[in-house]
């Protein structure tokens, strides 16, 4: 067996599966055959329902494929043949000739600078940008490699031209590439490769050739402040702003006349998005939305709908769109359609529409197929191996995630790709950790302590001409060599080469060096690099310090030679002033106990149990009834299969039994939780009044949730005849269906106490599903009995489940009513139960009144109250009561405190399905750490000097981890012993973030790496210039890199401080900046709700704002000194236009000091 | 000797050195007189918390080792409390060698108290920031009651100090201010003056900080802007800054006491009572007195050796009697007080909190008020109550706002 995987597909599936492999033990082979991962995510603009910037939160996760040792990472690659099975595939790979050498190619673009050939449309713009021939995909693009497009180089087809490789000082180009192919070998294959977007292929009705139509991909390309508009609204037949925009959802999907049965699932909520972002980008544009039913198929995902409404006066439409024209006088677009609300037939002209095309299989889905020889299902996606293992494909070892197994979102994609990393853990359990890369430091590390002299080296980069030609790098040696402690200083090429790395290594032991600092491009994609070559030559490697004088001197500042060259002096001025402070930090491991617990045993909770249990590690389950199963004890049969749930639950507790590892607690609760991640003790009560203690590893909250009980709506409660949708199927169940015989017509209300303005303002989910299913089972009992399903939107958002319902709709009659028109129900008869039934029918505009039988209530699925267990294990609740992951997009699975996970209906209602993935998805995550055997904390963490900590527990509050508790703590004295509390971070689980050390009144908490002295030494060396800039390390520093690599110039006078997290930025730092002469200061980090560390930069807001307000304004320095600005990864342009604004109001204002 | 350090004699003889240029005495010119009996160790407040005796450092000096003394930044820690002085029988003043020795640390060995400076340095730095010519604080006037006129112009200012700062990280504080105000302007009835512009006193970085420079910058800057305003009194009802300006100015600035009277707001208050200007009243009778008490701030108290403040106070106080309250003395008062913890914003930590709970626990054996005349000492004593909420007994409120609840205006 190989201990090697194959991932096909680099998008966030792609991506996610391979990141949480390699923590599973695994190698992966990442092959994409685009030149860049990111897939289809690094297109979207924003992300709904958290409007968080797509690449913000998607670029460190490519970064970190990318430095990942053990991800070998093969793009602009294709796969070509495999043989052997599972355990022992061999798989022939292509790899497609660049004509730029990977291994050379800096990404510094001159290539692309100087390429004649006339730009063709941009693919990763949707064809709405330009490229040239010479390209890289997007500026974030990882690998950061150029490539040719043969088709138009002139060299290549005419052999004329070549500037490129006359201009490349790495020699990068090599025209002379051919296709390679070469044979790996791997245990496992993932395919993950994703969707396509319809555009073209679908039919006139839809108006795609019309120029302002536009499909909602290359909507997102034109919202996308990196997009070909800048981040612009402009229509693209003239590039003016449309005022009034019209967004067409279901456009091909559930269509048959397209070709296309299913539902594509997400278009509903990025369409609300969509308009969402329209509005915040121009109040005056108007957002029209043709919608069928809402399918808002996700956590919260249905309030989101109504918020664009409510708040952004979003209007919708229910209709489907009937027919378009262009108006070609203006380009404008006619729609034809018929309002059902109001059953008038009406026109409607838009200056844009943008169209939720169907969402299909991706391009070569078919061919991928046949080389691995596994199927597909009617719709092209690849087929899933059973309904519930939809990650298996039908041959063993090959794997599926994400969207190519059918319609998902992206948390439902991040959690699939854990669960399929849990499962081929599982699967592959013998050969873990057999092919790892080894990184076992074998060199001493050299001691340095703080009150050695600081022997500082430099290296300046020119970056090939990149640097060297806009900053005179010899002059900036010279000046830096001046420097006190700097012991050595030089100039190179490139300081990234391998040579490079070797000079490195030899003049740090030649000279003595105790610290190391490469002035290049961006710790971002370079950091790491450094640190292992300072760790090779023995030295720590937070002794190591960069500055990015490429993506903030020269890129910035083309035509300011003597500007930019200064400025490149004063940021390593200010890094040696930092780099003398710096101290070797040590990483801290943790051993992880290797034992799991699961808290509830139902189908999530069991499947949890049993992935675990598989990998070899003791697991537990406390459930607090007395049998396992949860709701699925209830169910009779499950959709859209024909599967008895009971055998379903009986299969699962049989493995149960049969797996030795598992040790169960019924009838049982968890009494209290001590610990953190790893070595978590954790007591349980069982059915005896027994106190068992656990020593656990990770923990797996699966509690679920149960029906609401509808009490006092539709006569529930007061009659036999009113019950809920699981009360029938229990009815179902039995044998006895004697109930049925006085039974003529059956209604089933949806929807009873869901989706409201008050109370429970959610979308259940799976509520239509669930009675859809029984029209089938009822109609098979008694065939001529009549159902009707009152409803207001049919939430069938699956792959199958279109088809599904579209087949029960023959055998029942639909009726769809208003929130605002709920139906009336009347008792009527006495002897036998009957009702009559009154509703307003919107499809038929009338009111409709008809009696009935049995009245059948599908209502909402709630949370238990789940209030003490969140406080024990230290975890959010949300305001509905299920428990708040750590991000609903990227890390749906987990909770921000490490250690903790959540699967199934605890964290929202889903189907037997989603549950079972979500479960696999949980294991696969805890047991990353149960593999691990021991975690290493980063060196960049907190810590308290508990002499001065007065023990005022505002850290505490504001830690978004649970690493900081408050411990009682003595302090004895000659004459008084006072006892208070002492702050104690568990630098285990702490991220570093420094919200903690700047809301600290008393300077006891340090940052290490990013000390209050060391900062301070940056603020202090800095004594020339006018602007400070603090960026957060995730967005705004990353903005600040994207406005360098797209060469968006900018006013030199300004100087970047990097912090981690905005929440680092003490009020103390800005007073000092002030203090010391600085003329203006920002402050910048990720937009609210996108923080790398949850809630940091909402701490920043505040606290700015009462600096503003108490401190800046009464002392009367103007407030247009101090900004505080939210700048995303993607925001190059509005980065640019930020600094040169500042610096012109500073200019306008004139010094601070005088 | 050094006429800094001599500044309390000097005012008692009538003389008035006028210095425009930092003094830089050696520390042992000021110790000379010394004999080493070691009382100074045996009453620093400090010493009851950590291991500093004042007595050896004064003779490591005095020994020769000025400069491994300041290199070893002993000198930061201390309180300036002024316990030692008070106690001396050679009218040591150790203050003062601490307060010159700082300036020592920070220019002679560039050593940089930032890590020690309490809240991280931001009020320091503010006070930093306003030393520079071009600011011109815009400070919100919001707190000023709609009762009470002010004007930028006039005889009688009531000088506010740093509580609107303050507000970033305290809550409450304003209330000393509407006080002070208000007490002043129902005894005047004209217009008050109170700057929109007002700047620090220096206090801190005089004292704290060993930054004289940016200290005297300030002085000046003040000496202008109440020669702008064309004051004669001076009204403060903060400790430091009362103590900055009628003992430290003048010592820097030429004729400042000839042109300005300063006034503690206590003096003012019982000064006015005493010309019979006002009464103290209560609505009705209490059913059970009230205890309360007063903690003296050391800048009222053993850093103004010849004032009668601490006395005036009392008189008040015992007056009190009449209208149901009890006014107890803590175990330690008056020049024998205890320190609130903090001084000048140095060195908030355990060693402080100990120090304020002390205080407090003595403030709760005695009284259900406390009543100080120091912002900080307000702080740093309400600050103890929230770690021990059983010390939130007691109800701690400045000078100022006690008189405005009990004073009629005759």
């Amino acid at each position: 067996m190989e201990g090697a995987i194959l991932v096909i597909g680099g998008g966030i599936a792609g991506i996610q599966t391979s990141l949480d492999l390699t923590e599973l033990g695994f190698k992966v082979y990442l092959v994409e055959k685009s030149p860049s991962i990111g897939g289809r995510m690094a297109q979207l603009d924003k992300t709904f329902p958290t409007n968080d910037c797509s690449l913000c939160i998607l670029a460190p996760k490519m970064v970190e494929v990318f430095r990942n040792p053990n991800i070998e990472l093969l793009t602009y690659h294709e796969i070509k043949h495999l043989k052997g099975k599972a355990g022992n595939f061999t798989v022939t790979i292509l790899k497609k000739p660049r004509y730029v050498d990977e291994a050379k190619c800096k990404g510094c673009g001159d290539c692309a600078a100087k390429c004649p050939k006339i730009e063709v449309p941009n693919i990763f713009d949707m064809n709405l940008g330009k490229r040239k021939s010479i390209y890289i995909p997007f500026p974030q693009a990882v690998p950061p490699v150029y490539l040719i497009d043969p088709n138009i180089c002139l060299k290549l087809t005419k052999d004329v031209c070549g500037v490129c490789s006359k201009v490349c000082k790495a020699e990068a180009i090599n025209f002379e590439q051919k296709p390679e192919e070469f044979d790996i070998k791997v245990g496992a294959i993932v395919v993950a490769i994703g969707f396509d977007m319809l555009g073209e292929e679908l039919t006139k009705r839809w108006g795609y050739s019309f120029k302002n139509v536009v499909n909602a991909l290359e909507y997102e390309r034109i919202l996308s402040a990196s997009g070909p508009f800048g981040g612009h609204i402009l229509r693209p037949s003239d590039q003016k702003e449309p005022e009034k925009i019209a967004f067409i959802q279901c456009a091909g999907s559930r269509d048959l006349q397209e070709g296309i049965p299913y539902c594509s699932s997400v278009c509903c909520m990025y369409t609300a998005k969509e308009a969402i972002i329209t509005k915040e980008h121009s109040e005056y544009s108007q957002c029209y939305v043709f919608r069928h039913d809402i399918r808002a198929y996700g956590k919260n995902f249905y309030e989101f709908t109504q918020r664009a409404q409510d708040e952004y006066g979003v209007k919708y439409f229910r209709t489907k769109l009937s027919a378009i024209e262009e108006d070609h006088t203006n380009n404008d677009l006619l729609l034809h359609y018929e309002d059902l609300d109001t059953g008038k037939i009406k026109e409607f002209r838009a200056n844009l529409v943008v169209l939720a095309t169907p969402l299909v299989p991706s391009n070569g889905s078919r061919e991928l197929a046949e080389i691995l020889n596994i199927e597909l299902d009617k719709y092209g996606f690849f087929k899933e191996k059973s309904y519930f293992n939809k990650s298996m494909s039908s041959k063993e070892g090959i794997f599926l995630c994400g969207f190519c197994e059918g319609p998902m979102d992206i948390p439902e994609t991040v959690a699939d790709a854990s669960g399929v990393a849990g499962q081929v853990a599982s699967f592959l359990h013998s050969v873990s950790y057999s092919q790892l890369s080894k990184v076992e430091n074998e060199i001493e590390e050299k001691v340095v302590k703080i009150t050695d002299e600081p022997r500082i080296g430099v290296l300046i980069c020119h970056c090939g001409i990149n640097i060297g030609k806009y900053v005179k790098v010899p002059n900036v040696a010279e000046y830096i060599k001046t420097l006190p402690n700097v012991v050595f200083c030089e100039d190179n090429l490139y300081s990234c080469s391998s040579d490079s790395q070797a000079r490195i290594k030899e003049v740090i032991k030649e000279y003595d060096l105790n610290r190391f600092i490469v002035a290049s491009c961006t710790p971002r994609t370079h950091e790491s690099l450094f640190q292992e070559t300072c760790r090779e030559a023995g030295l720590n490697k937070y002794l190591f310090e960069m500055v990015n004088i490429r993506d903030q001197c020269s890129w910035v500042h083309m035509n300011e030679l003597e500007a930019a060259t200064q400025k490149a002096k004063d940021l390593i001025r200010m890094a040696v002033a930092k780099a003398r402070l710096l101290k070797p930090l040590k990483e801290k491991v943790v051993e992880i106990t290797p034992t799991g617990l699961i808290i509830g045993g139902g189908i999530a909770g069991m499947t949890a149990a049993l992935n675990i249990a598989s990998q070899g590690f003791k697991t537990y389950i406390v459930e607090k009834e007395k049998n396992l199963g949860g709701n699925l004890r209830y169910l009779n049969k499950l959709y859209p299969i024909e599967y008895n749930a009971i055998e379903l639950l009986n299969e699962t507790k049989a493995k149960i039994e049969d797996q030795d590892n598992i040790e169960l607690f019924l009838s049982s609760r968890i009494s209290e939780v001590k610990g953190y991640i790893g070595n978590y003790d954790i007591k349980v009560i069982d059915s005896k009044n027994k106190t068992h203690e656990l020593k656990i590893g990770t923990v797996i909250v699966a509690t679920g949730t149960s029906e609401y009980k509808p009490k006092g709506l539709f006569q529930y409660n007061e009659d036999n005849n009113v019950i809920t949708q699981l009360e029938l199927e229990q009815k179902l169940k039995e044998k006895n269906k004697s109930w049925l015989e006085n039974i003529d017509r059956i209604t089933m209300i949806l929807c009873v106490n869901a989706r409201q303005k008050e109370g429970i303002t959610y979308c259940s989910n799976i509520c239509c599903g669930n009675a859809i299913k029984n029209i089938t089972y009822l109609k098979n009992l008694k065939p001529e009995l009549e159902i009707v399903v009152l409803y207001r939107d049919i939430q069938m958002a699956k792959k199958k489940y279109e088809e599904y319902y579209r087949e029960r709709r023959e055998d029942a009659i639909f009726l769809r009513y208003d929130l605002n028109k709920q139906p009336k129900v009347t008792k009527k008869g006495k002897k036998q139960e009957k009702y009559q039934v009154e509703v307003f029918d919107i499809n038929l505009h009338d009111i409709i009144k008809f009696e009935t039988d049995l009245i059948v209530l599908s209502t909402p699925m709630v949370p238990p109250d789940n209030t003490e267990l969140a406080k024990m294990l230290k975890v959010p609740l949300d305001e509905h009561g299920f428990f708040l992951e750590a991000h609903v997009k990227l890390r749906p699975l987990d909770f921000a405190t490490d250690g903790i996970f959540l699967c199934g209906c605890s964290q929202w209602p889903k189907n037997v399905q989603d549950s079972i993935s979500q479960a696999n998805g949980a294991a696969g995550r805890a047991s990353r750490f149960l593999n691990a055997k021991e975690i290493k904390s980063s060196g960049i963490v907190a810590e308290v000097d508990p002499s001065n900590c007065i023990g005022c527990g505002k850290c505490e509050s504001v830690c978004p981890y649970n690493a900081i508790e408050l411990v009682p703590a003595v302090s004895e004295f000659e004459d008084v012993n006072i006892s208070s509390q002492k702050s104690f971070i568990n630098s285990a689980l702490c991220k570093g973030c420094g919200t903690c050390a700047a809301t600290c009144p008393n300077g006891a908490i340090k940052i290490r790496q990013f000390e209050f002295g060391q900062i301070s030494a940056m603020i202090e060396s800095y004594f020339n210039p006018e602007i400070l800039v603090f960026c957060c390390n995730w967005c705004s520093y990353a903005g600040a890199d994207l406005a360098g690599v797209s060469r968006f110039q900018y006013p030199p006078n300004m100087r970047i401080v990097r912090v981690m997290c905005s929440g680092r930025v003490d009020p103390s730092f800005i007073l000092k900046a002030f203090k010391d002469g600085a003329d203006g200061v920002l402050i910048s980090g990720c937009h609210i709700g996108d923080c790398h560390y949850i809630t940091g930069n909402e701490y920043t807001k505040e606290r700015f704002e009462r600096l503003h307000k108490f401190i800046i304004k009464q002392l009367g320095i103007n407030e247009k000194r101090l900004r505080l600005e939210w700048v995303s990864a993607s925001e190059g342009k509005r980065f640019a236009d930020l600094i040169t604004v500042f610096t012109n109001d500073i200019k306008e204002l004139g010094p601070f000091s005088s | 000797m050094n006429k800094i350090t001599e500044s309390e004699k000097i005012i008692e003889e009538g003389k008035k050195p006028k210095q425009e240029i930092i003094d830089e005495p050696e520390l042992k010119e000021l110790l000379k007189h010394c004999y080493q009996c070691g009382r100074c160790s045996g009453v620093c407040q400090l010493s009851k918390v950590q291991k500093y005796p004042p007595s050896r450092i004064i003779q490591l000096i005095i020994e020769g080792f000025e400069e491994k003394v300041l290199q070893s930044g002993i000198l930061w820690d201390c309180l300036t409390c002024n316990s030692c002085l008070q106690n001396c029988p050679m009218d040591i003043n150790f203050a003062d060698v601490v307060r010159v020795g700082r300036y020592k640390m920070r220019t002679k060995t560039n050593q940089d108290p930032e890590q020690l400076i309490a809240h991280k340095s931001i009020y320091t730095s503010i006070s930093e920031i306003m030393s520079q010519s071009s600011i011109q604080p815009n400070r919100d006037m919001n707190w000023v009651p709609k009762e009470c006129e002010i004007s930028d112009k006039g005889e009688i200012m009531y000088y506010v100090g740093c509580i609107p700062y303050f507000k970033f990280e305290f809550e409450g504080l304003d209330e000393i201010a509407i006080s002070s105000l208000r007490i002043i302007y129902e005894i005047e009835k004209k217009p008050i003056v109170v700057l929109k512009d007002e700047i620090c006193c220096g206090h801190d970085l005089y004292w704290g900080q060993g930054k004289i420079d940016e200290f005297l910058k300030l002085g000046k800057k003040n000496l202008r802007k109440f020669e702008t305003a064309g004051v004669s009194t001076i009204i403060t009802a903060c400790a430091e800054c009362y103590r900055t300006f009628k003992i430290d100015y003048p010592q820097y600035l030429v004729n400042f006491e000839n042109k300005f009277e300063i006034k503690h707001i206590i003096e003012y208050v019982y000064d006015k009572w005493k010309e019979g200007k006002i009464e103290f009243t209560y609505p009705k009778k209490k059913d059970k007195e009230i205890p309360f008490t007063y903690h003296d701030p050391c800048r009222l108290s053993r850093f103004l050796p010849n004032s009668k403040i601490l006395d005036q106070l009392r008189e008040i106080f015992n007056h009190f009697v009449k209208l149901g309250y009890k006014f107890n003395e803590m175990k330690h008062n008056q020049k024998n007080s205890l320190c609130c913890g903090v001084s000048s914003w140095m060195n908030c930590n355990e060693k402080s909190k100990a120090l304020r709970y002390k205080r407090m626990i003595e403030a709760k054996s005695v009284a259900e008020q406390l009543l100080t005349s120091c912002p900080k000492c307000n702080i740093h004593l309400s600050c103890i109550q929230n770690d021990f909420p059983d010390l939130k007994t007691v109800k701690i409120m400045d000078f100022t706002e006690f008189i405005i609840k009990h004073m009629e205006v005759k």
